[in-house]
């Protein structure tokens, strides 16, 4: 208060202009604060300038920036499975600034844990645990496992491949618990497995609890600091401001300058939405890699919780180790060292072990094709239904899995399936009707399949409706890998007369170019010459070409092409195409429109040819109706 | 502001010489000493007690995915003599959001002619999802291998992967999908 009243203008002076009002409304707003007397004391502490010094106050100032960066994020964030990874695809892509802001506040966390501890190990070096402040080392240490459990909240947030397998790993280590282990995991995910409200509850500590707790404990650590910091000596000592100020500056900048680049040319990275089945190979942040080493090798709880936790207790006994009564510093440098070696040859090892691993290479630059892929997919829009629904609903993997559930039994494919069909008595539409309840006794291992090979099987479709598949399938259609295997079909068409052979590959060319989508990529004069050949041959007496006409063998009018397929697939008994020949079932009424058109994209890769619907390849539409017409929007076109 | 200072031994007999000598009144103030913290508490306990509960009753006894019988497709799809990795596809409930078909997790089912064995993919050790290889199954996070019986081969695993309830009806393979507590050795379903 002493060094309020020197500043208070002389009475009378200057009372009745603008200035003077203003004056005395300051100091008003001082004498009922004390704010400004508070600043100027802590500015004019006298401490002993040195970099050393430097970790306490730059990690304060990387735990604001911390703070005001989560705000921009949480201003566009929304905890949900199904809008999490949209919501971060969203800040990423269309707010302008998002992806700089989530990239300081990602690699912000990673600059925090090891700021914290460098700050450790100066203050431990330093033994500045001794006497008095014993009880601040121990302030600080208690920093170690918060600042931890905000890296593990805001790691799951996006919902992403890495958040929720890193997050499936840490709540399957809190299972590991002995006694507590389910009920602890639970607690933390919010239920029985990670979901919806496993986000909330993240979200809710990650940005409510786990800072509001931080301020907290980090005020008590200041006052501490405070109270319990011997004096400096008076000749080395100097005003807080700027000494020792300039100095906490200098590295917090040096620090929001490698940042700034890493969030501007790395970028935080978002991998594909949460899968609870995929070969993804969760990997923990930098600073949890040493942990996994332990777990790979220690069995649990003593790899989870003795080893971390004796590491802890260690650091925390270590002001009465190295003690006011008994003095070792040589030994407390040691302990202190070891574990941050220990850490560090670990951190080496879970690298280079990563680099040398075969399986997980292939399985990184998967995922990093799947991510790249469902961010195209979510450039035009993220479904309602969720981002998970971008790779499940996928026209070609949906209609792949559809496949394998409902046509492989009879044709095979890269040599599965084709055994043939079992009775028909599946009624169970799309791919809804899996859960439904069968009841009857269990073995471990089933039995039974009498009804297998009841219907035979159909046409092979290795490379189906590719040129080499056409030509084996013109030339021979009675064998045993097409519509040999089909009884009433065996003598229907005969095998290609032998002079038609050398014309052969025209003629598939020829058949193949009824889909317009894929004779644009043929050769116009084979196409040509495969028509005559087609003509010559007489294949149009059975198979007419002009749409609608029935023939004895099926109308190949637009053959191959999207619409055709789907026609086929409707109704292959329809007087257009097997008519009374048919052995296949009608999939018009089992399966919806949608899974149709899903079928015929996956069937229209089997020759190879890549989906043409993959947004990797199209050039993006932009979300119409928003009001978008942003920088980043430029930006996004490709 | 005088906290921020050092405590002086003098502030604190300071305090104590202000105190009102002990008086008749001392009962009363007994007794609004103990209604205070009584109050306090209750109050503390009431609020703490409705958060708490909101917070841990439902998720300590909620149910766990699957439970239920799942449609693997035709017998046919998988190899015979490899393991494959499959979805289990099956109605997932997540918190306020239903999802008539998606995915609940993976299955590794072994086929042998007409006879099929399958596990969860969920590794027991800590719960991420092995992968297939030609002759075993690797989980990617701490390297338990298992072997194509669902037996550890190495690792810290606790268990071997956990079987599943097979069912082969008209040539369709079907399996109860369940999931269950992983870091223990008893293999215990969630829920």
């Amino acid at each position: 208060m002493s060094g309020l009243a020197a500043e208070e203008p002389p009475p009378g002076a200057q009372a009745h202009t603008v200035r003077g009002r203003l004056r005395r409304a300051l100091a008003a707003w001082e004498d009922a604060t004390g704010l400004g007397a508070l600043a100027r004391r802590f500015l004019t502490t006298p401490v002993r300038p040195g970099w050393a010094r430097a970790t306490g106050p730059a990690l304060l100032l990387l735990l604001c920036a911390q703070l005001a960066t989560g705000f921009g994020l949480a201003l566009h964030y929304s905890p949900s499975g199904t809008t999490a990874w949209a919501s971060v695809f969203y800040l990423e892509e269309r707010i302008a600034g998002g992806a700089f802001v989530r990239g300081l506040h990602a690699y912000g966390a990673s600059a925090l844990v090891a700021l914290l501890l460098v700050h450790v190990l100066a203050v431990g070096l330093g033994r500045r645990y001794r006497d008095r402040r014993a009880a601040n080392w121990l302030l600080g240490l208690c920093l170690l496992p918060l600042i931890g459990t905000f890296a593990l909240t805001g790691y799951l947030l996006p919902w992403d491949q890495k958040g929720y397998w890193a997050t499936r790993v840490a709540t399957g280590i809190v299972r590991g618990t002995p006694l507590v282990g389910e009920a602890a995991a639970r607690a933390l995910q919010g239920g029985a497995e990670l979901g919806s409200l496993t986000l909330t509850r993240f979200f809710a500590l990650h940005a409510v609890a786990l800072p509001a707790t931080l301020l907290l404990l980090l005020a008590l650590h200041l006052r501490v600091w405070r109270r319990t910091r011997p004096d400096p000596e008076p000749e080395a000592a100097r005003p807080y401001w700027p000494a020792q100020a300039a100095r906490d500056l200098a590295l917090f900048c040096g620090l929001l300058c490698a940042l700034a680049l890493a969030a501007h040319f790395r970028g935080a990275g978002l991998e594909a939405p949460a899968d609870p089945s995929s070969d993804y190979p969760p990997r923990p942040e930098w600073y949890f890699a040493p942990l996994r080493e332990v777990l790979k090798a220690v069995p649990e709880p003593w790899g989870s919780i003795v080893l971390p936790g004796a590491v802890g207790l260690l650091l925390a006994f270590l002001p009465w180790i190295d003690g006011p009564r008994s003095s070792r510093p040589r030994l407390a440098r040691a302990l202190l060292l070891l574990p941050f070696a220990l850490w560090g040859t670990l951190l080496l090892h879970a690298q280079l072990a990563d680099l040398a691993d075969r399986d997980y290479q292939a399985q990184r630059r998967r995922a990093a094709e799947e991510a790249d892929l469902a961010k195209a997919l979510a450039r035009e829009g993220v479904p309602g239904e969720g981002a998970a629904a971008l790779l499940w609903r996928y026209p070609p993997r949906w209609g792949e899995r559809l496949f394998e559930r409902h046509c492989i039994a009879c044709h095979e494919v890269d040599g599965r399936g084709g055994e043939g069909r079992p009775r028909d008595s599946e009624a169970s539409g799309g791919e809804g009707g899996g859960s439904e309840a069968v009841d009857g006794d269990v073995d471990a291992l089933g039995e039974g399949a009498e009804g297998r090979g009841e219907t035979a099987p159909g046409p092979v479709l290795t490379g189906y409706l590719g040129l080499r598949w056409l030509r084996e399938v013109i030339a021979h259609p009675e064998s045993p890998r097409y519509f040999g295997r089909v009884p009433s079909l065996r003598d229907e068409m005969p095998p290609l007369e032998e002079a038609f052979l050398p014309r052969l590959d025209a003629i598939a060319a020829f058949v193949r170019a009824q889909d317009p989508a894929a004779a644009a990529s043929l050769d116009p004069a084979r196409i040509a010459a495969g028509r005559k050949a087609y003509f010559a041959a007489e294949c149009n007496s059975c198979h007419s070409l002009k749409p609608g006409r029935a023939d004895l063998g099926p109308n190949l009018a637009g053959y191959g092409s999207e619409d055709w397929l789907l026609r086929f697939l409707r109704d292959p008994g329809h007087e257009l195409f097997y008519a009374e020949d048919n052995a296949m079932p009608a999939y018009g009424d089992e399966l919806s429109a949608d899974e149709l058109r899903a079928l015929v994209a996956y069937l229209r890769t089997l020759d190879g040819d890549p989906y043409p619907g993959d947004p990797r390849r199209a050039k993006p539409r932009p979300l119409s109706g928003t009001g978008l017409g942003t920088p980043a929007d430029a930006a996004l076109g490709r | 502001m005088s906290d921020d200072e050092r405590p002086s031994p003098a502030a604190g007999e300071a305090e104590s010489g202000n105190a009102p000598p002990p008086s008749p009144g001392v009962d009363r103030r007994g007794f609004l000493h103990l209604l205070g913290l009584g109050l306090g508490a209750s109050a503390a306990a009431t609020i703490l007690g409705a958060v708490g509960t909101a917070a841990l009753k439902t998720p300590l006894t909620a149910r766990g995915v699957g439970g239920g019988w799942v449609d693997l497709g035709p017998l046919a799809r998988f190899p015979d003599g490899a393991p494959a990795k499959v979805v289990a596809v099956g109605e997932h409930v997540d918190a306020w959001n239903r999802f008539p078909a998606r995915s609940l997790g993976g299955v590794v089912v072994v086929r042998e002619g007409a006879r099929a064995r399958a596990f969860s993919s969920v590794c027991p050790h800590n719960g991420c999802d092995v992968f297939v290889r030609s002759e075993d199954l690797r989980c990617p996070c701490h390297e338990s291998v298992f072997a194509l019986d669902g037996s550890l081969v190495r690792g810290e695993s606790p268990r071997g992967l956990d079987p599943l309830e097979v069912r082969i009806e008209e040539g369709r393979l079907r399996v109860r999908y369940q999931r269950f507590e992983v870091g223990i050795a008893e293999r215990r379903p969630l829920g």
